[in-house]
């Protein structure tokens, strides 16, 4: 049931010394990342790039999937207590979780987050064991104008969720697919907008640009600003416990929460975000006591970090099901399994199901690892919130020159790096959303080669889609994503945002 | 930002003026290593200038976001220009000791009072570095001067 037979052989994956060690620093690296502003789980995981792939893809996906998971994590715990949101999902987690603090709730909140991030993250894995595999097999049903129409479903509902206005989305996407095009045709063999046998037939390289876009970038930002100095609620370790009414009020909210996360994830966008503001809105209006909201609700808590966490492994079933990466994190993950010639997608299961079962195996421990991790700890981390930027932006700018130097040893990867970096700083300060650029990167060379099978398979009629149902399906969805859910989702995204 | 969206809705159309001339667009059913950069530049002209002309319309800078100043602007240069003095020491002087140096320029940028401090700081950092690279994972990262 559930390949209970493969994941007990997953787990003694997992349980290798190399691996568990590559989950553990991988869970430590990603809480430290989590807590610090300026470096996100994109661009930390693209700088671990470098070191997961001396261990084998296995060791590889679980390290940068700890990350990703330990940043979910330390973004909690400094909203909670610094009222500093470490990650963007964790902007609602300030809400509640700040004034619980400063009620003298900080040790409840912060169990109740960790706990609840552990339910959801358990039950989502469990979900992913279940679901992946058999969307795998269907998938491998897909021919070029269902990967096309999938995709285009992808694009519609990336350019309409993230950012302030949809064509800023579009453009940002237009210029990721542009860039992903550089380099040499694979199917003609002709270079395309290299000018000339220059470093650029080799193509840009994502990381070069992940760097810049989410590390550089802040560090600029931060260096431009004037620094502000933050209070520290103090917690005790006594104090962790949450008391019976608190548990009490917790269970159902997390239950919702990881459901509702782990559907959200499922599709295409920014789930992690959204699902934390569409939770707590859920949650408030549930609520027998709506007007607690905003002054310390534990429902506010952990509903929000459940969905979050329950979103983060559900975006994971389509990229390892279809191969698809839906977020800036999973496209490194991508570039990271490539490294070892490891396609993620519909084949994963057949050819590599030793990383897919380890993989899976990893994550439930890595998830308790985490929770073991943040408990204790969570003052250490929540001092490191605290570290000063003046010590922060040198640390964080070297790092990111030397991660971007060391992916292909390449001085051209820095000075993309560096483009990256100040255009990402720009971009943000206009409004741009740099998530699109980064996932249009990696989706360009797929698109196209979607694209041009199916223009040959339908005989260069694109109206003949018409008698592929479910590629229709996925054009049909993105048309009523456009026409009838952008401008409701992003209304309750933006007024969240003001409350 | 209005001249940014403009001039991408000009270098799309650029790009797909060229892709269709020069790379061979193909047809249809036949579509050629042009086709697919041809659409993104109809797209990125398309989505350039949506986005110029809403942006005449309001002012550049998102909402709530603070003003640069010249302190900012001035920080902001000289972090550009430790980056670069990272990438040109980098085949002389070595990894770490570009480090060192380039760390100290940083953390007086943004403001570590004092030499003490980020000195210190730096020596930590480019130890912390030859630390991870050299002994423990192996990565190679040019030395320079010092083998």
């Amino acid at each position: 049931m559930l390949g209970f037979e493969e994941l007990l052989r997953g787990f003694t994956i997992a349980l290798q010394p190399v691996n568990l060690l590559a989950g553990f620093v991988g869970a430590l690296v990603g809480t430290v990342v989590g807590v610090m502003p300026g470096l996100g789980p994109t661009a930390a995981m693209s700088l671990m790039l470098p070191f997961s792939v001396t261990y084998g893809p296995t060791a590889g996906i679980i390290m940068l999937a700890g990350v990703w998971y330990g940043a979910m994590y330390g973004g909690s715990t400094t909203s909670i207590l610094v009222n500093i949101p470490g990650e963007a999902a964790s902007v609602v987690t300030c809400l509640d979780g700040y004034q619980m603090a400063r009620n003298g709730r900080a040790g409840a909140a912060l169990a109740v987050a960790a706990a609840g991030s552990w339910v959801a993250g358990t039950l989502g894995i469990l979900a992913l064991q279940a679901f992946a595999p058999p969307l795998g097999k269907a998938a491998l049903r897909f021919g070029p104008p269902e990967y096309l129409a999938l995709m285009v479903f992808a694009f519609v509902v990336l350019s309409g969720l993230i950012g302030e206005e949809q064509a800023k989305g579009v453009l940002m996407l237009a210029l990721g697919l542009f860039l992903g095009l550089v380099g040499v045709d694979p199917i003609s063999g002709m270079p395309r907008f290299t000018f000339g046998p220059t470093v650029l037939v080799q193509g840009i390289d994502l990381l070069a640009i992940a760097v810049g876009l989410f590390g550089v970038a802040e560090v600029l930002g931060i260096a431009a600003a004037p620094y502000r100095p933050h209070l520290v609620e103090k917690v005790r370790l006594r104090s962790l416990y949450p008391n019976r009414d608190e548990v009490r009020r917790s269970v159902g909210p997390t239950l919702r929460g990881s459901a509702l996360g782990f559907l959200m994830g499922l599709v295409p966008g920014p789930a992690p975000t959204l699902s934390t503001f569409i939770a707590y809105s859920l949650e408030k209006r549930m609520s027998k006591r709506p007007a607690e909201f905003g002054r310390g609700a534990v429902e506010g808590v952990a509903g929000p970090e459940s969905a979050l966490n329950g979103a983060v492994i559900g975006s994971l079933v389509p990229f390892l099901a279809l191969g698809i990466p839906f977020s800036p994190t999973a496209a490194v993950m991508l570039a990271g399994l490539r490294m070892h010639n490891v396609e993620a997608g519909p084949m994963l299961f057949r050819n590599a199901p030793d990383v897919f079962w380890g993989f899976v195996a990893a994550m439930y421990l890595g998830n308790l690892m985490l929770l073991v991790l943040n408990l204790p700890l969570v003052g250490l981390f929540a001092r490191i919130a605290t570290i000063r930027p003046q010590v922060l932006v040198p640390v964080v700018s070297i790092l990111c020159l030397v991660g971007a130097y060391s992916t292909r040893a390449s001085v051209f990867d820095i000075w993309v790096m560096l483009a990256a970096g100040v255009a990402g700083f720009w971009f943000r300060r206009w409004g741009f959303p740099v998530a699109p650029l980064a996932i249009g990167m990696v989706l360009g060379p797929m698109t196209e080669n979607n694209l041009r099978l199916t223009m040959q398979l339908l005989d260069g009629d694109i109206t003949r889609i018409a008698w592929r149902p479910l590629a229709m399906a996925f054009l049909v969805a993105a048309g009523v994503f456009q026409v009838f859910v952008r401008r409701r989702a992003r209304l309750t995204l933006t007024s969240e945002e003001k409350a | 930002m209005t001249a940014f969206a403009f001039l991408t809705a000009g270098a799309g159309a650029l790009v797909a003026a060229v892709s269709a001339l020069t790379l061979g667009f193909g047809s249809l059913a036949e579509p050629g290593p042009g086709f697919f950069p041809s659409v993104v530049g109809v797209v990125l002209a398309a989505a350039g200038a949506r986005t110029g002309v809403s942006a005449l319309r309001r002012t550049a800078v998102a909402p709530g976001t603070p003003a640069l100043g010249a302190a900012g602007v001035r920080r902001i240069l000289f972090m550009l220009a430790s980056f670069v003095a990272w990438l040109l020491l980098l085949p002389f002087a070595g990894y770490v000791a570009a480090t060192f140096v380039v760390a100290i320029a940083m953390g007086r940028t943004v403001g570590l009072e004092g030499w003490i401090r980020p000195v210190l700081l730096s020596a930590a950092l480019a130890a912390a570095l030859y630390l991870l690279f050299d002994v423990v994972f192996y990565v190679d990262l040019p030395r320079g001067v010092w083998g």
